[in-house]
């Protein structure tokens, strides 16, 4: 950017040089000092444990013993720990893009003038709020096998004869988690989105108008770049966030029917936590942090590209 | 009748000389929880006593043992804090306990608790011992859980019955007046019921209780069983299990829901109060609720015993359990709390009276005794259904690869998945190759 | 041209703007408001149906005859038995206060940290970005029995404050992440005319980057408060007590007791556990778009 550049070319004294640079130093640190103090405290040695804890057959109450690489090994002899690692990829590649696309779209659309405007964005904002617990449930019961309230809607207007077994077939029940997680990640990224789309100025727009600009070359051409660090903070995180989460899976289907539905993350809670074979149960969710990493990694070089 | 006077007229002899030694107001605290000994009382008053408990489904249930609790509390000098958490979050909340080493005194928990925490928990094979001379002995089913590796770690509370309950204007459109005796039997009435459009619930979800009442149940009726007696070998693959996944087969397609794949703990639940089976297996909160859910059902309901296939009559029933955890500072009041109120048979004849076929007890003591026991006929099988319990991994101990299992539901997916077009082979294969990760993971 | 002809022409030209208009109001109705108003049903459905399922008695939930949709038989019992037989208003005064509290650590110390990062140059800052970040990925299932171990440490086992201390290790990376977006897209020369007039740099975040970053430090206690309101695990892991609970943790565990789950109470607590909180953030959504358009985005 024109600033970061000027910056860098200034090429003053050598001393105002060092003071600069020295400054930017010292304030650098303080400022992120509280922040990175909280976190390296709090989480640094639970983190150091649960590495330590995947290497281990540690249950609840038994000090464990050392087993190397057993537990990653032996956990890929699991049928249902194959299942649950695609599971985890299946879910959070396709919830992602189709977060993405209707957020995007939403945004759009929100971003325009409309009566009763107000009112619209803060009920959009509502599928977020609700604690997942509650709304997951609530979901649980529109689909329930015997009570619910879609396929009976979907009965009597003549578009379905036997019921949509929307939490029993395995793909259907997929299916229905990932509804249930775009139903409250589209907010997210929409309200977030909507928020980037302020920070564009509109004069671009409108030169944009005056070049014979369409919809569609502003939405590629100048929507799409202005917003896009924000938008790949908000698709990290997004993607982050479903890769762990173990609400929605767990108080829907309970990885159920037949252990078909489950991810990483709450296969990992079922064994470490619920079945007391703590070792074990690092050792799945630890599957997940190479996968993290890379995302990270990614954002990371995004950081370094964008700051140049 | 006799044998329950006699105790209580010992017990009250002997209370009656200890409180006259010490003269105190504790006689007039005529609670259900039991009159306090005194003497022993003096050693934990003033000490405390933080119990965590599953809050039971019945209301009246509840109420007693509350109400117990706090009288002995009181009676005794001792300062109660009682903490209830829901089933579902019980494991973690142990977990981490046991990992701070702090968080509550007495903890009620399930079997899969005690497998898991048994090592947390201390030795109580001596109170165990003691309540076993007082109480007329044990029952099997709860042993398997209580004692690991030879030591008692838990004391049953109760044992949950779970009743078939059934449409009793169904079952008698299709010829059968009454609940039938064996599986076979089961088999023909639910053929004709499902082509009425009322099949059979048997859950094969992800439910620890409710499905393991109907599979496990299934699977020790015609021999089969996990491991063997020792716990440690592997007993899932012989013709008994084969036989029992073969009847299923036909089983499920003639008379069994086809949408029980996805039911939680709620899923049998829903399913009988909405009317669309007629029959499933369940504690009797599916009962008590009738007159709130579906009032409709109330006098077309009736409940059943476990029913008998070619290895005799075998039900699963959901356990409670209490421990005392070993990093507990209080061990003595919460030892004094179990001998003194909770196993007196006071307490444990009102309570299972409140109960009405909810709870039952785990042990001999009160079966002579008409007054515990419902006096709805529908309810009739309360009073000797408490014996045919038995635990997953019978005829072996309840250990924490069983517990794993359960959690993983096992043995209900090999159901499930002979229900879904699998072969019975193939299913146990399956079933059996987790079953060795579990092993292969394990201390 | 005549005057006719012109005259003409003007008449012309006046009806062909107002079959325009016309048009373009139309097209208005089809690509805005009907979008909309679809948009909103199906997102607002499931709320819908919370409503009326937390006015139905029990036996109409499992009436399979009759619509779910509506109630035939409206009850308040629900509400009444939720707000006086639970302790349903004190687990949302928990709630609220740790909620408002851990936001607002996670938020200053996001501004600091995500303003240092995207706008400061010294070494060692890629390491400690990826710090930050790396502590978001740690699964939380591996987390809260350590995290239980580092609460008792500290004394505050079973009480609000470990969840106020322990909710900023998720909220802090997210955030600060959100907030260097949000200074990237910010043009740095204000701030260097800010900085050459002899301002330094807390002062240059204060009074110059920080109003032009308001919508994104709105966004960032909007979507802190909120992660906070929704946590579940360490509400449940952390703190025991049932006058301690959160929200969901409270609701929960006293509204569903093995097989029976008291679908009424349950639907009454998750529209009044999240209605006030709504309420507070449209006022929020409104607040920063109005302060953008006042006029952010000069120069």
């Amino acid at each position: 950017m024109q600033g970061q550049q000027t910056l860098s070319t200034l090429d003053p004294p050598a001393r105002r040089f060092r003071a600069w640079m020295g400054r930017d130093a010292l304030q650098g640190y303080l400022m992120l000092a509280p922040a990175v103090l909280w976190l390296v405290l709090l989480l640094g040695y639970p983190f150091v444990l649960a590495i330590w804890l995947s290497l281990t057959n540690k249950t609840v109450g038994n000090p464990g013993t050392f087993v190397g690489l057993n537990n990653f090994i032996n956990q890929w002899n699991s049928e249902i720990f194959r299942r649950a690692f695609a599971n985890t990829f299946i879910l959070t590649g396709v919830t992602t893009v189709i977060k993405f696309v209707i957020g995007l779209a939403l945004a759009l659309l929100f971003n325009q003038q409309f009566i009763g405007r107000r009112f619209a964005r803060a009920a959009l904002l509502l599928p977020w709020i609700v604690p997942t617990v509650l709304s997951t449930m609530a979901f649980f019961w529109m689909f329930d096998s015997n009570l619910s309230a879609v396929n009976w809607v979907l009965r009597n207007l003549g578009l379905i004869q036997k019921n949509i077994p929307w939490l029993t077939d395995p793909t259907m029940a997929m299916v229905s988690i990932m509804i249930v997680n775009c139903w409250r990640g589209i907010p997210f990224f929409t309200i977030t989105i909507l928020a980037a789309l302020q920070t564009v100025p509109k004069e671009l727009y409108e030169a944009a108008s005056i070049d014979g600009a369409n919809p569609l070359h502003k939405l590629r051409r100048i929507t799409l770049p202005m917003i896009f660090p924000i938008l790949s903070v908000v698709i990290i995180v997004s993607v982050i966030g479903t890769f762990s989460d173990v609400q929605v899976v767990a108080s829907l289907t309970g990885g159920g029917p037949q252990n078909s539905t489950h991810v990483l993350a709450t296969l990992s809670y079922r064994v470490g936590l619920q079945s007391g074979q703590l070792g074990q149960g690092a050792a799945i969710a630890m599957y997940m942090f190479p996968f993290l990493f890379a995302m990270i990694a990614f954002e990371l070089w995004n950081v370094r590209r964008s700051a140049r | 009748m006799s044998v329950f006077d006699d105790r209580k007229s010992r017990m009250s002899r002997r209370s009656f000389l200890r409180t006259a030694a010490i003269g105190s107001a504790a006689a007039g605290a005529l609670s259900l929880g039991g009159l306090p000994r005194s003497a022993r009382a003096q050693d934990v008053k003033g000490s405390n006593l933080t119990i965590l408990w599953l809050e039971p489904s019945i209301v009246a249930s509840k109420d007693t043992r509350r109400k117990a609790m706090e009288d002995w509390a009181a009676a005794a000098g001792v300062n109660l804090t009682m903490d209830t958490i829901a089933l579902d979050k019980l494991a973690e909340k142990l977990a981490t306990m046991a990992e701070i080493k702090g968080g509550a005194d007495l903890v009620e928990m399930y079997s899969m608790d005690v497998a898991v925490n048994g090592p947390v928990m201390s030795d109580i094979t001596d109170l165990a011992t003691e309540l076993n001379t007082k109480l007329g002995g044990w029952f099997e089913g709860p042993k398997s859980v209580c004692v690991q590796d030879g030591k008692w770690k838990a004391l049953p509370i109760a044992i949950f019955g779970q009743y078939w309950h059934f449409r009793t204007d169904l079952l008698k459109e299709a010829g059968a007046e009454k609940w039938p005796e064996t599986w076979e039997e089961l088999h023909k009435i639910g053929k004709t019921l499902k082509a009425k459009g009322f099949p059979i619930g048997f859950t094969l979800g992800p439910a620890v209780t409710d499905g393991a009442t109907h599979c496990y149940s299934l699977l020790w009726s015609y021999g089969g069983k996990e491991f063997e007696a020792d716990g440690k070998t592997l007993a899932l693959d012989s013709k008994e299990t084969l036989a029992c996944l073969e009847f299923f087969q036909a089983f499920y397609k003639d008379a069994l829901a086809e949408n029980a794949f996805s039911w939680n703990e709620t899923g049998n639940n829903q399913a009988y109060n909405s009317g669309q089976v007629s029959a499933t297996n369940n504690a009797n909160t599916v009962y008590a609720g009738l007159a709130k859910n579906a009032p409709d059902l109330v006098g077309k309901t009736s409940l059943g015993g476990a029913l008998k296939g070619p290895a005799g009559a075998f039900q699963y029933m959901s356990m409670d359990y209490w421990g005392i955890p070993s990093y507990s500072a209080n061990v003595p009041a919460a030892r004094a709390f179990l001998r003194d109120s909770f196993y007196t048979t006071d307490f444990q004849a009102a309570w299972t009276k409140a109960g009405n076929g909810y709870n039952l007890p785990a042990f001999n003591a009160l079966e002579k005794n008409d007054a515990p026991w419902p006096t709805d006929p529908n309810l009739a099988a309360a009073r000797t259904l408490a014996k045919s319990a038995r635990m997953p991994g019978s005829p072996g101990p309840f250990t924490q690869t069983i517990g794993q299992s359960m959690n993983k539901f096992l043995i209900i997916n090999m159901f499930a998945a002979v229900a879904q077009g699998s072969s019975p082979k193939d299913a146990i294969k399956k079933t059996v190759d987790e079953m060795n990760v579990i092993l292969k993971g394990s201390a | 041209m005549t005057a006719a002809v012109q005259h003409l022409q003007g008449a012309a030209l006046a009806r062909q703007t107002r079959t325009v208009q016309r048009r373009r109001r139309l097209l208005r109705i089809f690509v805005i408001y009907i979008p909309v108003v679809l948009v909103l049903l199906i997102m607002l459905l499931p709320f819908y149906w919370m409503l009326v399922t937390s006015l139905k008695p029990y036996p109409e939930m499992f009436n399979l005859k009759i619509s779910p949709f509506y109630p035939l038989n409206p009850t308040g019992e629900y509400y009444l038995e939720l707000l006086n037989n639970t302790k349903f208003l004190l687990w949302f005064k928990n709630t609220l206060v740790v909620s408002a509290a851990a936001t607002t650590i996670s938020v200053v110390l996001s501004v600091l940290a995500g303003y240092s990062l995207s706008r400061l140059r010294f070494r060692g800052r890629t390491a400690i970005s990826g710090i930050i970040f790396v502590s978001y990925l740690i699964p939380t299932t591996l987390l809260f029995i350590p995290m239980a171990e580092v609460a008792k440490q500290l004394q505050v086992i079973n009480r609000l404050e470990a969840l106020i201390i322990v909710y900023p290790t998720f909220l802090i990376p997210f955030c600060t992440w959100l907030l260097m977006g949000y200074f990237r897209t910010i043009p740095i020369d204000l701030e260097e005319c800010a900085l050459i007039d002899g301002a330094n740099r807390v002062q240059a975040l204060r009074f110059v980057t920080l109003p032009l970053a308001i919508p994104g430090v709105v966004t960032a206690i909007i979507f802190a408060f909120t992660l906070s309101w929704n946590e579940f695990i360490y509400g449940l892991v952390l703190v025991t007590g049932e006058n301690q609970r959160t929200l969901p943790v409270g609701v929960l565990t006293r509204l569903v007791q093995g097989d029976l789950y008291f679908w009424g109470p349950l639907m009454a607590a998750a529209l009044l556990g999240s209605l006030p909180v709504v309420l507070l953030f449209s006022f929020f959504v409104e607040q920063y778009v109005a302060g953008l358009t006042a006029g952010a985005m000069k120069g």
